[in-house]
């Protein structure tokens, strides 16, 4: 299990540093909106999660990034914030990484405002990013608590709680050195300390594992590789930084992206912007060093055979610094939007449904859920147009809504 | 009811296609003594059927009773199989002196090591229980199990049997059938008359007149359109489109990696472009497949052949 989950606070006591009090007062008696913003990993769902416990409160939560469009999200919180809690509870409801709203849809916002309008439950957002533009005419329908990177102190005590109950091997100013070095992000701090748990944990031991990156220290060595052609430039980039800017994913243990994966590792980055930058054969050269990396970074989870590492390491600046063939006069860089979690789950949410109809399918033919699975595309509009059929199944309304969308 | 139950034939006399198999087996059957059987072919060609058959020809109303049916991908692991296999065993056959039937369906999707259990069982039951094992490839089946049972190789149907089986249902139905429409449904099944059944059931759910488009319109259904346009939109140059459109496909539709790649090597065969671009990926196709299994990220993978189609 991980850890960021297993420790997770579950009472608002547990929370550290917060102002859980002006929350609670928020949550009890108010019928509008609150806004919290705060950098990553510093416990602002984990938090709301913590309250909603407490308070016995059924909690709605949403993420951002799931509101296509204005129909979408009025479908999604419209009727939410009218309805009852089923258990005749309280409720709030949370929108989450307000920041992944997609910018197109300039009807988001607005929909969202007149949720926020008309709500009967207190609603709580959050974000990363305060200042951005399009988050701007939200902040004058919400209330706005501001949620701080946690101190050092503060990381290093719950790390050492953590160290203590699962037994762990370590020099104690290995664990505040650690707090440190997580600049405020409680939840990079403990998936960096399960990270390190199998060994005793020293120092060395913390240099080794490469710093979480800088947005701004990436950028710079993403900028030096764009813009050269000359590979001794480029190699100097990622060498100088070595142990602030991850190259690939150390969090890929498998090939399920769900468990860890660090959304900001340099591969994802170029992944990004590669084709903002290089035209034609440029790209597919530059993509085949990525795909050449990703074969690396697999093998080296699978081996343990860090010297790939070099290779990973050469291939990322250099290569991709030699892909293009002129010189580019400008260069266009724009954050990873990439989340490997995020994506995963989502594509589990209906992957799921997807096995769930292929077993009622199999109650009724002699086939293995398997090869139901690949039946299933030639009888959707069939499962779509026949009552009879859909009777005779047991399909829910969830999978007629998803032979529907596909 | 869906068709490919509602049409399953319960007699050697209705069973269609496999002449060869069929007429051996039957001789089996009329003899009550069949030996461990193992059926390998591709899919929807009448391998489960003909198991059942013989059960419903051997044991008759009490078939039931004495006909146990496996699927070795869905009953994880040998120990459910073994275990199942034991209970049914232990007693013999009530109603005739025959032995006691198991149908292990898709018995390839076994480990070796699975399949070496399965061979022990097979040998300890082999007083009361006879096996049916099916499977894709008979060469995925350790020898020491091949060695124990007759093997009958099924093929696909061809457009003949295809079409007589079409025209039955066809009358039961009262279904039209363009003339056109028999050989496109058997080439785009290969000869799996599972899949015939179902493309031909899920026209008939819009129009017992079964025409030509109607066919095709079902047919490429199954299939995302979006990685057509995404294809379309990398050979255009737009690659920062196609590559979110693909990602939103994936996920809406919750595809794999190899999902995709599968579609997208038949799609080139269409693809408005010269011969030789073709052949190049292809090829790359290939390479990018094989890196796809080797690598961790099946989206930087599915990206790096998308370049190529920028590439000129």
């Amino acid at each position: 299990m991980l850890w960021t989950e297993k420790y997770k606070p579950t009472k608002l006591n547990q929370v550290i540093q917060h102002p859980v009090e002006k929350l609670k007062k928020f949550v009890l008696n108010s019928k509008s909106a609150l806004l919290i913003y705060g950098p990553t990993g510093i416990g602002k769902t984990s938090t709301i999660y913590a309250l909603a416990q407490e308070l016995n409160y059924e909690l709605y939560e949403l993420n951002a990034s799931n509101f296509r469009n204005k129909e979408k999200i009025l479908s999604l919180l419209g009727t939410s914030t009218q309805q009852k809690s089923l258990f005749n509870n309280g409720k709030v409801i949370l929108i989450d990484e307000l920041e992944g709203l997609s910018a197109i849809d300039r009807g988001a916002v607005k929909a969202i405002i007149e949720v926020i309008q008309n709500t009967s439950f207190p609603i709580i957002l959050t974000t990363t990013s305060f200042d951005a533009d399009k988050i701007e005419p939200l902040k004058k329908y919400c209330q706005i608590l501001e949620f701080e990177p946690l101190t050092r102190e503060a990381i290093a005590k719950k790390l050492e709680e953590i160290a203590k109950k699962e037994k762990l091997d370590y020099e104690p100013s290995a664990l505040d050195y650690l707090a440190r070095y997580s600049s405020g992000d409680l939840r990079a701090a403990i998936t960096d300390l399960q990270v390190l748990s199998n060994k005793k944990i020293t120092k060395e031991a913390i240099l080794e594992l490469g710093t979480r990156e800088k947005t701004e220290e990436i950028k710079n060595v993403l900028l030096k590789i764009f813009k050269t052609k000359d590979i001794n430039i480029a190699y100097e980039a990622i060498s100088d930084k070595k142990s602030v800017v991850n190259l690939i994913d150390f969090g890929k243990t498998n090939r399920s992206p769900a468990v860890f994966s660090d959304d900001n590792a340099l591969i994802y980055w170029i992944e990004e912007n590669i084709p903002r930058n290089y035209q034609l054969n440029e790209l597919s050269q530059a993509f085949d060093i990525l795909s050449k990396v990703d074969v690396f970074q697999r093998q080296i989870m699978k081996s343990q055979h860090y010297r790939f590492l070099v290779y990973i390491g050469s291939l990322l600046s250099a290569g991709i610094a030699n892909a293009k063939d002129k010189k580019p006069e400008k260069i266009i860089l724009k954050k990873t939007r990439r989340s490997p979690k995020q994506n995963f789950r989502l594509w589990s949410l209906v992957s799921k449904r997807k096995y769930l109809i292929a077993d009622k399918l199999a109650t009724q033919t002699r086939l293995s859920t398997q090869r139901n699975l690949e039946e299933l595309p030639y009888l959707k509009i069939l499962l779509k147009n026949s009552k009879e059929l859909q009777e005779q199944l047991e399909l829910e309304k969830q999978d007629i809504d998803y032979l529907n969308k596909i | 009811m869906l068709w490919i139950e509602k049409y399953r034939p319960e007699d050697f006399e209705d069973f269609v296609g496999q002449e060869h198999v069929a007429k051996r087996i039957k001789a089996f059957v009329e003899q009550k003594n069949i030996p461990h059987l193992l059926f390998s072919g591709p899919a929807g060609v009448g391998k489960s059927t003909l198991a059942l058959i013989i059960a419903k020809k051997l044991f008759g109303d009490t078939w039931k009773h004495n006909f146990l049916e496996l699927n070795a991908s869905d009953s994880r692991g040998i120990d459910i199989i073994r275990n199942e296999v034991k209970d049914f065993a232990r007693t013999r056959s009530l109603s005739t002196s025959t032995h006691k039937i198991i149908f292990l369906d898709e018995s390839d999707a076994l480990t070796k090591d699975a399949q070496q259990a399965l061979r022990r069982t097979m040998e300890t039951y082999s007083n009361s229980v006879r096996f049916i094992l099916s499977c894709n490839y008979s060469t995925r089946i350790i020898d020491p199990i091949q060695s124990r049972c007759a093997i009958f190789r099924f093929k696909p149907l061809t457009l003949e049997q295809v079409t007589k089986v079409m025209d039955k249902i066809a009358k039961e139905e009262k279904l039209k059938i363009d003339k056109k429409v028999y050989g496109i449904l058997h080439e785009l099944s290969n000869g799996d008359l599972r899949r015939v059944e179902n493309i031909l059931q899920s026209c008939a759910s819009i129009n017992k007149n079964i025409t030509e488009s109607l066919t095709y319109e079902i047919v490429s259904a199954a299939r995302p359109k979006e990685v057509k346009e995404v294809l379309n939109l990398a050979i255009k140059g737009d690659f920062l489109t196609a590559r979110k459109i693909l990602l939103k496909t994936m996920l809406e539709h919750s595809l794999t990696g190899l999902d995709i790649i599968k579609q997208i090597q038949k799609e080139i065969w269409n693809l408005d472009i010269p011969d030789n671009k073709k052949i190049d990926l292809i090829n790359k196709c290939g390479e990018i497949e094989f890196r796809m299994v080797e690598g961790s990220d099946e989206f930087i993978q599915l990206e790096a052949l998308l370049a190529n189609f920028v590439k000129k």
